[in-house]
């Protein structure tokens, strides 16, 4: 079955090339219609007369028609993205089986949008749910790990959002890593941070913050590897100070005590809380 | 009054045309709406009333923004329409996650100032691009004529319609609304969405108003366009006669029945 059949046999006259540019008329002489309007007739928030008005104009004027045609166009296309990913009970339902609209390369772009949208919302949620339930546990349960003593917590750190849809949803992983990290959820925290890479800055920073989770954990030498696979000193501070404790304390753990006694000294040469907390631990050693 | 994001549709509508009234006559009212929507999302809400107030921001966003950029790149070649999509795209998606974590304030922001708000975005995303292109051509300085976007082209050349076209495309939409009145109101959907929208079955079949299976639509879309030829022939009329500038008219009047609605 041809689908295409019908645009072909209603195509207008001017379509045909049977027409001037502009169909003009007295209310031709109106400017043409800017995007506000062409949104506002589309939402059907004009007035009945500026309404007509702008019907008006469409009827005179090609480019404006064929404009509004287009906005028409995507929007409906939009709407059928929008019901088509629908969600319910937290996950993606169609509207009916098979009819998903993302078939079209266009609409295979929207849905990818919209699907970074929805799944930036599913983890929010899960997050939401996760850290819940993972709070209860804690009432509930004794902690069953100790962390090593001495360990510090990094400050917490919130991404911007990616910006490209393919990204997106990978973006919304790590921002639910670092959020959980931050609300002292290690076991999630190392689940997301896990979960996806990233790159440049992102990455180291999404390395050392799963370093910490990690350490939280007492899975110390998994720790260690991790950070001794970072560039510490070329970090900003507080995060080379930090990362270097989270890395000395794991040291000591795991018992590397040339490497963690190395680190200490390292680290009191600089200034700061971690500098003076090593200052401190030599001093009690001597 | 109640919250904004409660409102039926219906009242919605009084609710924004009661806006409208107050506000300045140029004001764009979808800006008032896109303000009332990012309002709603920073107030704590069950998951169904967000969703609600997500997809229609999101539409709302993306209509303004497809707008601004069509309008923008009409002189601007080397923009194809892949392109406009992954503009629109990556902003829209950026602003509905600024406005769902709270991080988009509109709160006491003029219409006006809203709706310049997104027409620089669609500017400064087609800037971007063509610094990529290494194309980059001057846009038109909008600090110096905000949103000006109605004397992109002035109607100049003005040849009148013959006298009788006019009525010739009210008459052929009336034909066509008397022919559509015979088929059910999902098959003017369908036959709405795939002759006057150029939508995909597969897309046809996830919208709202249809809710199918693509093959279904295809058997209604057979169906619809037979009903439809034999009846506008019954009239004396030929669908390739159709008069230029009717699709707004037969958009508004199938709107009016309830047919595919924003």
């Amino acid at each position: 079955m041809n689908s295409r059949d019908d645009s072909e046999v209603f195509r207008t006259r001017s379509g045909k090339g049977e027409e001037c540019p502009s169909r003009g008329s007295a209310s031709s002489l109106s400017p043409h219609l800017d995007a506000d309007r062409f949104v506002d007739l589309w939402g059907g928030w004009l007035s009945a007369q500026a309404s007509a008005e702008a019907l008006d104009h469409l009827a005179a004027c090609p480019e404006c028609e064929e404009l509004f045609r287009d906005c028409v166009r995507q929007a409906e296309r939009l709407r059928a993205t929008c019901a088509g990913r629908a969600v319910a009970g937290g996950g993606v339902r169609e509207t009916a089986p098979g009819s998903t609209a993302a078939g079209t390369p266009r609409a295979r772009r929207h849905a990818a949008v919209w699907d970074a949208l929805r799944s930036r919302r599913r983890w929010s949620a899960t997050v939401a749910a996760s850290l819940a339930a993972a709070a209860l546990v804690l009432l509930l349960l004794p902690r069953s790990v100790t962390p090593p003593e001495g360990l510090e917590r990094l400050p917490a750190f919130a991404p911007a959002p990616a910006l490209r849809s393919e990204t997106a949803s990978r973006s919304a992983i790590l921002s639910a890593g670092f959020a959980a990290y931050a609300h002292g959820q290690d076991e999630i925290a190392i689940e997301n941070l896990q979960r996806v890479e990233a790159e440049g800055q992102i990455e180291i920073a999404r390395r050392l913050y799963l370093a910490s989770a990690l350490a939280w954990r007492d899975r110390c030498r998994e720790a260690a590897a991790l950070l001794r696979g970072l560039p510490l000193r070329e970090l900003p501070d507080p995060w080379a100070a930090c990362g270097t404790w989270t890395l000395y304390t794991c040291a000591r753990e795991a018992g590397l005590h040339a490497e963690a006694e190395a680190l200490l000294r390292a680290l009191s040469g600089e200034a700061g809380p971690d500098g003076e907390r090593a200052r401190q631990m030599l001093a009690r050693k001597r | 009054m109640k919250a904004p994001e409660i409102l039926s549709d219906a009242e919605k509508r009084v609710s924004v045309l009661g806006n409208a009234m107050e506000r300045e006559p140029e004001s764009p009212a979808w800006a008032i709406r896109l303000a009332e929507l990012v309002r709603a999302l920073g107030l704590p809400q069950d998951a169904a009333v967000r969703e609600r107030c997500t997809r229609e921001l999101w539409l709302i966003i993306n209509s303004v923004l497809y707008m601004n950029l069509r309008i923008h790149s009409r002189r601007m070649p080397s923009v194809r329409g892949e392109d406009i999509e992954d503009i629109r795209g990556e902003k829209s998606l950026e602003l509905v996650i600024r406005a769902e974590s709270g991080k988009w304030d509109l709160d006491g922001r003029h219409p006006k100032e809203i709706a310049g708000f997104l027409a620089a975005v669609a500017r400064n995303g087609l800037s971007d691009l063509l610094s990529k292109q290494g194309r980059q051509v001057p846009l038109p300085d909008e600090s110096a004529a905000p949103v000006d976007l109605a004397n992109r082209d002035p109607v100049i050349s003005h040849v009148p319609d013959p006298p009788n076209v006019p009525a010739e495309r009210r008459a052929y939409v009336e034909a066509l609304l008397a022919c559509a009145a015979r088929l059910d109101k999902r098959t003017v959907s369908v036959w709405f969405l795939r002759v006057l929208c150029d939508l995909s079955s597969k897309e046809i079949a996830a919208h709202p108003d249809v809710g199918l299976k693509p093959a279904h639509v295809d058997v209604l879309l057979h169906r619809a366009r037979g009903s439809m030829r034999a009846c506008m022939q019954g009239k004396g009329l030929s669908p390739g006669d159709m008069p230029p500038g009717c699709f707004a008219a037969l958009w508004q009047a199938l709107r009016a029945r309830g047919m595919p609605r924003p």
